[in-house]
């Protein structure tokens, strides 16, 4: 086929594979068991073709988006799937994201050879490690948890049993993760029932040459958003907050029709959980492109065709095993995305909003029941979202990588001896301007039973920045309270609460805009 | 008494009357936006001439449309104490995920007329702190204070124990307001959609009793002894007074009426599941129904989810008037943006410039240009020829091949949306029939039941004005819900939870008048295992673990035996007597008679074929007839393709089979 010619017939194939995307994801939440995934939609499902380019995608966070593409070669590197064979993984390093998304991944098969691949991502509360929920207190990916290269889950349509009793061995609620990944596994399940009524109905052929239009039509796509884009280079940095600030640093030019992003200069890997890899990075990129876009980008591999990313090895947003990277999915990717976002406020000013609250504000905590039954659980907080030139941005509202809704206060309080004292917008957090930052966020949760909790959260010693001259949102402040005494809360610090203690967090609000170009 | 259906729909108002001989009447006018009881009364008038009482049975799109617009009543929040910004906060989740500046839809209430209680409750419903008389009082004078229209409380655990929410409800009510409590308007657990519910319910209260107060008084100043009846979401009627008491259950009263319809249909017809295909300008409203009451909750007005029940209406984008476009990927894609009604599609010749659906379906013969809405309403070939032949151009094909991929691309996002209400939810189509109404859907319900495997297609009688006779068929329901969260309770004790609610149902519905022997009584259950999110609803009754466990294994693909079972939820339905619209006829077993051939295009061909057009209103039951051809009717349109046959049933359906 002349690779210009789009096949006429593409939107027919992408309503059909997206079908089998959407059967996957609702089999998956409804018959998942913990809240992250069956309230908080924290999981995605894929479509890929033999290749491992992504067909078809059902994600409903944005950090999913951009990682699926690259788990199938990493997976044929060490393994070669048969009928009836199901992979596991987590590795970040050989096709995951984060210890605590466990990727199954099935191939599709047709007269005896392989024709794609159905995979689907779920986030687990807890993957073992040093502390409960698996995103603190390690200086290195062995310390995050149980690290999973890619293993056959089930063998020519059987249980393999010691992968499970390993998987069972090394998480802190056996029971929740393996109800959630049998729920992954029926996920699979009903994709390949669906994926081969399609065979069956067109034919591998056209399947395999639908696939093929839609990566070029999705390279297409972005060719012709960037031909819009001026042409000149911008160069932009900001900080993590932590030890030594770790320094992200961004060039951005469209030259040629691609779009180059060369992250040299960024800060070398850290100890720590807050480092990102090439997956993640990429998904937020993907990200961006689709919010400018509007969300009408196909998220299929061809998309990021024209995109070179440039990431130095070795680097924090670049990482190479062994470096931890639990909070690099969830904060790191945001510090990127605002990165990405003051590149373009550079590239075409007036354009582009204000920086967001730019944290996920993570919360977990672990113990104990009074009837001795262990808990682990895991949020995130929205904040302000940066205002723009549309408007005063929205308040204690989940931005850019993740858009997870909270777990209800009825429902926290059934489930752990916890109790909520106080929900409330952080009024005047947000930054001033033409146009007001969104607000922050206020929560106040007192435990009835002693915890293990740490807050992992961004944004407390800098500030979303404003636009065009607003001013930059309030950083996030959180603090403990034990026996009347109340302490500052350092992020990403494990700490132990007795009964009776309480936390207040306190999300950080979003910029200002204003249209006075003068003070830029 | 004579009883009249009434739609009040975007762009028509629909009025139904039955005739003694079985025959309906059917009146057709334009919305009166700005006073919709102005259409209601015309459309009375044109069916009944003589100034007698009659019985209304009224859709009404009222309430949505407050909701959407937040043309509202002035309410105050009360809530307990450090939850004053619950309404605000919601979920956290922002509407759209891809959004430079995104916006979170929210109740728009301000922090002004929102009062802090002090009082707690725990999960259990415990007291944790007491609601002190003297704290009551003092929130009676603040809400005073602020000149509420109506008043919403909503407490946390409130659905557990309503002791303070009733406290506060006895002392507000002084006030000589309408006040919601949580616990009444929606007693279930997740305090922002309870919270949500109850608010949308005050903040409706006003202006819902205006305008249908308004309504009732010129019926009966014009036709003393008339009686209003309202359609509410659960696919029910109640008498005006009760459907005032709580407005929210009007959320979703619009499209109710032909849901409902399709239901009793379906029954009579020995239809057991059924999906329907309701086609529009600017979109099409699929869903799964079962003759066993379906139902859903939340149910979304715009991005507000409002804990009340209703019919499971999933909505598409794509509709007769969805816009074709090449976009920047270089590929031909249909929809989601629509010309509407003005401009409407180029076809419609009021300067649409923009391919639409129904261009397509024009140029591929399948519409009559000079007999659309009987004529009325004649189409511009050339136009859509002209809009068709651009964007062939651009996208590198003939006129005629991008209007036949226009309709495959229309007919896929259908297909998606059928999926997702069927198989997405672990049900099969295969056992399914469609039921195809509004204007368009029967342009495209043969290729959709060929690709999900469906059993056939039916086309209801009056298919272009189904959701107005379907208001005549409706019974009278009262619909009660209640949150439980307990491990499943014995046999016994579940009799005991239900029957505080069967209680208030049957006293509510005697009180319209009804006798108790004629009373239908639905019980059901919600649950799900231990800890998840997936919850079932079956019926009530004996052997429920079992029963659960087997349909865990057909909704999810597996079965954990060890696993816990939680009731949920428990819910009950109280019907009246449904007053059946539909007459057996006589049936004869003859060639239909055709009217008139023309080429018309049939999909996955390139070539037209010659066919056979007919036109519904002179069919008799038991007409056949065999594809390739086009049934027309007043304002619908039906395709029988090669390989289908379709036959007049005895219920004046229009039945699709495929051939044996």
């Amino acid at each position: 086929m002349n690779p210009t010619q789009r096949d006429p017939a593409l939107f027919v194939f992408r309503h059909l594979f997206a079908s089998v995307t959407d059967e996957m994801g609702a089999a998956l939440q409804h018959s998942a068991v913990s809240p992250n995934i069956k309230e908080r939609l924290d999981f995605s499902c894929a479509l890929l073709d033999a290749a491992g380019r992504l067909a078809a995608h059902a994600a409903f966070i944005p950090v999913h988006l951009g990682s699926a593409h690259s788990t199938v070669p990493a997976v044929l590197k060490e393994l070669d799937p048969g009928p009836g064979d199901v992979v596991v993984l987590n590795d970040p390093f050989r096709g995951g994201t984060h210890l605590n998304d466990v990727t199954v991944l099935a191939p599709l098969f047709h007269a005896g050879k392989r024709c794609g691949f159905l995979l689907n991502r779920a986030h687990h509360a807890d993957i073992g490690g040093a502390e409960p929920g698996s995103m603190s207190g390690a200086a290195d990916i062995f310390g995050e948890g149980l690290l999973i290269p890619p293993l056959l889950l089930r063998a020519g349509g059987k249980d393999v049993a010691a992968v499970w009793q390993l998987f069972a061995a090394n998480v802190r609620d056996p029971a929740a993760a393996r109800g959630d990944l049998q729920a992954q596994l029926a996920a699979l399940h009903r994709g390949q029932i669906r994926f081969d009524d399609l065979l069956a109905r067109y034919g591998v052929a056209a399947l395999t040459r639908a696939m093929a239009s839609l990566f070029e039509h999705g390279a297409a796509f972005t060719r012709t958003m960037l031909a819009s884009w001026p042409r000149h280079a911008v160069e932009v940095h900001d900080f993590l907050d932590g030890v030594d600030s770790p320094r992200l640093q961004l060039r951005l030019q469209v030259t040629a029709g691609r779009l180059i992003l060369d992250f040299s200069g960024s800060a070398a890997q850290v100890p720590g959980s807050w480092n990102t890899h090439r997956a993640v990075t990429t998904s937020a990129v993907f990200y961006l492109l689709q919010a400018i876009g509007g969300g009408h980008l196909p998220e299929t591999s061809g998309t990021l065709e024209a995109v070179d990313l440039r990431l130095p090895e070795g680097s924090i947003v670049g990482a190479c095993f062994p470096a931890g990277v639990a909070l690099g999915n969830v904060e790191t990717s945001q510090r990127i995305v605002d990165l990405l976002l003051a590149a373009m406020r550079q590239l075409m000013p007036g354009k582009f909003p204000a920086a967001s609250h730019g944290s996920m504000n993570n919360l977990l905590f672990g113990g104990k029941r009074a009837d001795g039954t262990p808990f682990v659980f895991y949020e995130t907080h929205g904040g302000g979202a940066g205002a723009g030139p549309q408007g005063d941005g929205a308040s204690a509202v989940q931005t850019h990588m993740t858009n997870t809704r909270n777990t209800p206060i009825e429902i926290l309080e059934e489930e752990l001896p916890v109790r909520v004292k106080r929900l409330a917008l952080r009024r005047g957090s947000g930054g001033r301007g033409e146009f007001r930052g969104g607000d922050g966020l206020l929560k106040e949760i007192e435990f009835l039973e002693p915890v293990r909790l740490t807050l992992a959260a961004t944004r407390r010693n800098s500030q979303a920045a404003g636009a065009g001259g607003g001013e930059p949102g309030k950083s996030g402040v959180d603090s403990v309270t034990i026996a009347g005494k109340t302490k500052r809360l350092r992020s990403a610090e494990a700490i132990d609460l007795p009964s009776g203690g309480s936390i207040k967090i306190a999300t950080p609000g979003g910029g200002g805009y204003t249209k006075d170009q003068s003070s830029n | 008494m004579q009883r009249l259906g009434i739609d009040t729909g975007g762009t028509f108002t629909d009025a139904v009357m039955k005739m003694a001989d079985g025959s309906f009447r059917l009146a057709k006018l334009p919305t009166t936006r700005e006073d919709a009881s102005r259409a209601v009364l015309d459309a009375v008038d044109a069916l009944v001439v003589a100034e007698t009482p009659i019985e209304l049975i009224h859709g009404t799109t009222f309430a949505t449309n407050a909701l959407l617009t937040g043309e509202l009543g002035r309410v105050v929040f009360v809530t307990t104490a450090g939850f004053a910004d619950l309404l605000a906060v919601g979920r956290q989740d922002r509407d759209e995920v891809y959004a430079l500046e995104p916006r979170a839809t929210r109740p728009a209430q301000p922090r002004s007329r929102v009062v802090e209680v002090t009082e707690r409750l725990d999960a259990g419903g415990a007291v944790v702190t007491k609601l002190h008389r003297a704290e009551v009082a003092r929130v009676v004078a603040l809400v005073a204070k602020k000149k509420p229209q109506a008043v919403a409380v909503a407490l946390l655990h409130a659905f557990r124990n309503p002791q303070h929410e009733q406290q506060l409800g006895r002392a507000l009510r002084k006030l000589g307001v309408p006040v919601m409590l949580s616990f009444e308007v929606a007693p279930e657990v997740r305090e922002y959609e309870r919270a949500t519910t109850t608010w949308a319910d005050a903040a409706l209260a006003p202006v819902v009793r205006a305008a249908l107060s308004t309504l009732q008084q010129r019926l009966c100043a014009s036709r003393v002894g008339s009686q209003l009846r309202i359609m509410r979401s659960d696919g029910g009627t109640a008498a005006v007074e009760t459907a005032l008491e709580h407005p929210v259950h009007l959320a979703l009263s619009g499209p109710a009426g032909g849901l409902s319809a399709a239901l009793s249909l379906a029954q009579k017809r020995g239809d057991t599941e059924l999906m329907t295909l309701d086609m529009g300008g600017t979109s099409t409203d699929v869903a799964w129904l079962s003759t066993a009451l379906p139902e859903t909750r939340p149910l979304y007005v715009g991005r507000l989810a409002l804990l009340a029940r209703g019919l499971p209406i999933h909505t598409v984008g794509t509709g007769g008037g969805s816009t074709a476009h090449l976009d920047a990927g270089g590929a031909l894609a249909v929809g989601p943006e629509s010309a509407g009604a003005v401009p409407g599609p180029a076809c419609y010749g009021r300067h649409g410039d923009v391919a639409t659906v129904t261009d397509a379906h024009l140029l591929c013969g399948r519409l009559q240009p000079d007999a659309f809405l009987g004529g009325a309403f004649p189409l511009d070939v050339g136009a859509a020829r002209r809009v068709l032949k651009q964007l062939g151009q651009a996208v590198g094909m003939s006129t005629h091949a991008a209007a036949q991929q226009i309709l495959s691309i229309a007919t896929a996002d259908m297909e998606r949306a059928l999926r997702k209400v069927s198989l997405a939810e672990g049900r099969d189509p295969r056992r399914a029939v469609l039921y195809s109404f509004g204007g368009a859907g029967g342009l495209h319900a043969a290729w959709l039941a060929t690709n999900l495997e469906m059993r056939a297609v039916v086309v209801p009688p009056l298919a272009g004005a189904f959701s107005a006779l379907g208001l005549l068929a409706a019974p009278a329901r009262r619909s009660y819900t209640q949150s439980v969260l307990q491990p499943l309770p014995t046999f016994r004790q579940r009799a005991a939870l239900f029957a505080p609610l069967l209680q208030q149902g049957v006293a509510a519905l005697r009180g319209e008048g009804i006798a108790r022997a004629a009373l239908g009584r639905c019980c059901k259950v919600e649950l799900r295992g231990a800890g998840q999110a997936g919850i079932l609803v079956l019926e009530e009754g004996p052997d429920l673990r079992a029963r659960f466990f087997a349909e865990h294994e057909r909704r999810f693909g597996y079965r954990r035996t060890d696993q816990s079972v939680e009731l949920v939820a428990i819910t009950v339905t109280i019907d009246g007597p449904s007053t059946p619209q539909w007459q057996r006829l006589r049936e004869s077993h003859q060639p239909a008679k055709m009217r008139s051939r023309q080429r018309t295009w049939f999909g996955n061909a390139a070539r037209t074929f010659d066919c056979a057009w007919y036109q519904r209103e002179s069919l008799q039951p038991g007409d056949f007839l065999h594809g390739p051809a086009v049934v027309a009717e007043y304002s619908a349109t039906t395709l029988v393709p090669p390989g289908w046959r379709a036959r007049l049933d005895a219920w004046n359906c229009l039945v699709l089979e495929r051939e044996a």
